[in-house]
């Protein structure tokens, strides 16, 4: 068990290496710097108007929780598993005396810290710079902890799932960047975005994701009306519910919606460490 | 001792058959793995380094699964083919990295990293990064990373390839040497000459069967059904031929200009007569060759069987 917790930390801080200091992680790097500078930019021309709370949660939903994270997070998984099998150096990790599992898991951990830097640097300074514009006084309400933590604990637990969903689609399939493509623009944005009704949205990442940051974010009470509104399809007004009483009825309370998400990473990583173990990834049928 | 043993091995990707019914035990010393590019070479190696499970029988290495035991490939030095790295690291780094996944701790990595480099004759160039490396410094990077463990079995996938004279001058004699020092090494190739500098012991594999294992000339005895070939060189080719020709072990002879080539069908035979008639004087003899001892003129007569 030492020896197998040893060279999963050997794989991982490899991995970590690696990919913090490849072209791609720079590009999602850059992508999380420019939401720091729209939310900057935003906060700065109408925090005035729309409230701080709101914008942040706006954008951060928008931006951060249902584009850039799931992104970010299924390439870099996809990526430091799929890149060395194709490229074939994994070869001289196979044939170390290092348990297979020990290799994937590495490589999951090494997506997931690397996701949670790149998306939390952005994160951080996105909070901070929200924080410091309205600090003259010229925006009304501050930017409250609640709206942070909300997004934060979403962002921080959000990337696990991903990463495991990446990972298995990595050793799983050939053309595994197509699967993950698929899986973050067809199911978690169409399917994510369904009535909550069909149900079939509540098997996506990103409504845990979204469940934590609307049951959190206390203080962005336009942003909950906003949500609330649209989880009852626009039939809010009409039924005469207050937000309040839809987000308490209808959307799950925070650890529920973290179970969800680790319990999803587990499933996901328990398939890729198992398909990981069986499958054989060294065709060498073009050589001798 | 055996080191290695394939029992009964087949392994198919998909529809195509990579190797067929492989059975084999490899002890101490150096074996030659030859046959031409898609005959399996690399999928017996790879097998044996634990990267591919048969389709059909079982590999073992030190009578353990190298698949699925992952302590026993510590034993086994494996040398790909593959010549791709994490390409901006600096070659002592990677050597270092890949140590410490043989369980040394960190000053232990840097320890047989130095050892391993100099082996190699990589020590000069141990600050280079591995995307400014040569391919003979990648040939050489790879066979460091091979001796990390200290193994008992080597498994070098064409060693010389992209190697200078020198280079394949230091990596042969290193090769002996490990055989000399009791290891099981296996070196395949597809290229006869380079296989012959490093050991007598082959293995020839076509199409995924094996087709035959022994010294050249041992093998050279297993087949019956090709005629030997034999140059003699004499002063009066016609007049030899004419008694060669007389004898029933010949099949049939060519005149050439300062000798003459002879078709042998029984090699026992031919040479005890020959050896009468090349003492007497008069036909000058100054030379007999076999011709196709050879190791291509054997794989040759192997393939087209």
């Amino acid at each position: 068990m030492t020896g197998f917790v040893r060279t999963t930390w050997l794989v991982a801080l490899q991995s970590l290496r690696i990919l913090l200091g490849s072209k791609k992680s720079l590009f999602f790097f850059g992508l999380s710097l420019l939401y720091a500078g729209v939310m900057a930019l935003v906060v700065f021309r109408f925090g005035d108007r729309e409230g701080v709370n709101e914008l942040f949660s706006m954008l951060t939903l928008i931006i951060m929780v249902q584009a850039l994270m799931p992104l970010t997070a299924m390439y870099l998984s996809i990526s430091a598993i799929r890149d060395e099998i194709s490229e074939r150096s994994i070869v001289f990790l196979l044939s170390a005396p290092v348990p297979r599992p020990a290799i994937w898991l590495g490589k999951y951990l090494a997506a997931t810290v690397s996701s949670l830097v790149i998306i939390g640097v952005g994160f951080f300074l996105a909070a901070i710079l929200s924080w410091n514009l309205q600090g003259d006084l010229r925006f009304g309400a501050q930017l409250q902890a609640s709206t942070v933590s909300s997004f934060g604990i979403g962002l921080l637990v959000a990337p696990f799932a991903y990463c495991a969903i990446g990972s298995f689609f990595a050793l799983s399939f050939k053309r595994a960047m197509i699967w993950g493509a698929v899986f973050v623009f067809a199911w978690e944005s169409f399917a994510g975005s369904t009535p909550a009704q069909s149900g079939v949205r509540s098997a996506t990442v990103v409504d845990a994701i979204r469940s934590i940051a609307i049951k959190g974010s206390v203080a962005a009470t336009g942003f909950r009306r906003e949500m609330a509104d649209w989880i009852t399809g626009g039939r809010l007004w009409m039924d005469g519910m207050s937000p309040e009483a839809v987000i308490d009825k209808m959307v799950p309370s925070i650890p529920h919606s973290i179970w969800n998400v680790l319990l999803t990473a587990l499933i996901y990583l328990g398939l890729a460490l198992l398909i990981g173990s069986r499958k054989d990834y060294e065709s060498g049928e073009q050589n001798g | 001792m055996t080191t290695l043993s394939y029992r009964l091995v087949s392994k198919w990707y998909g529809n195509v058959l990579g190797v067929s019914q492989v059975d084999l035990d490899i002890g101490p010393g150096v074996l030659g793995l030859l046959g031409v590019n898609g005959a399996g070479k690399s999928t017996l190696m790879k097998m044996a380094a634990g990267l591919l499970k048969p389709s059909l029988g079982e590999v073992r290495v030190l009578g353990e699964d190298p698949r699925n035991q992952a302590s026993v490939r510590a034993h086994i030095g494996y040398c790909p083919e593959v010549d791709r790295f994490y390409e901006g690291m600096r070659v002592e780094s990677w050597v270092q990295g890949m140590a410490r996944y043989f369980g040394y701790s960190a000053r232990g990595a840097k320890e047989i990293t130095n050892e391993v480099l100099a082996k190699v004759g990589m020590s000069e160039n141990r600050r280079k990064r591995l995307s400014e490396c040569s391919k003979g410094m990648r040939q050489r990077t790879k066979l460091a990373r091979a001796m990390l463990g200290k193994p008992g079995l080597y498994l070098l996938d064409e060693p010389l390839t992209g190697l200078d004279p020198l280079g394949r001058h230091d990596i042969v004699s290193l090769v002996r040497e490990l055989g000399r020092q009791g290891n099981s090494v296996i070196v395949s190739s597809h290229v006869l000459e380079e296989v012959e500098q490093m050991t007598d012991q082959l293995v020839l594999i076509h199409q995924g069967r094996l087709m035959a294992r022994g010294s050249i000339s041992e093998i050279r005895d297993q087949i019956q059904d090709q005629p030997r070939k034999m140059a003699i060189g004499c002063e009066h080719p016609r007049r030899m031929g004419r008694e060669l020709l007389a004898l029933p072990s010949v099949e049939g002879i060519e005149i050439q200009e300062r000798g003459l080539k002879v078709h042998v069908l029984e090699a026992g035979a031919f040479f005890q007569a020959l050896t009468k008639i090349a003492a007497d004087p008069i036909h000058g003899v100054h030379s007999i060759v076999p011709l196709d001892e050879g190791l291509d003129a054997v794989f040759g007569y192997l393939v087209n069987k």
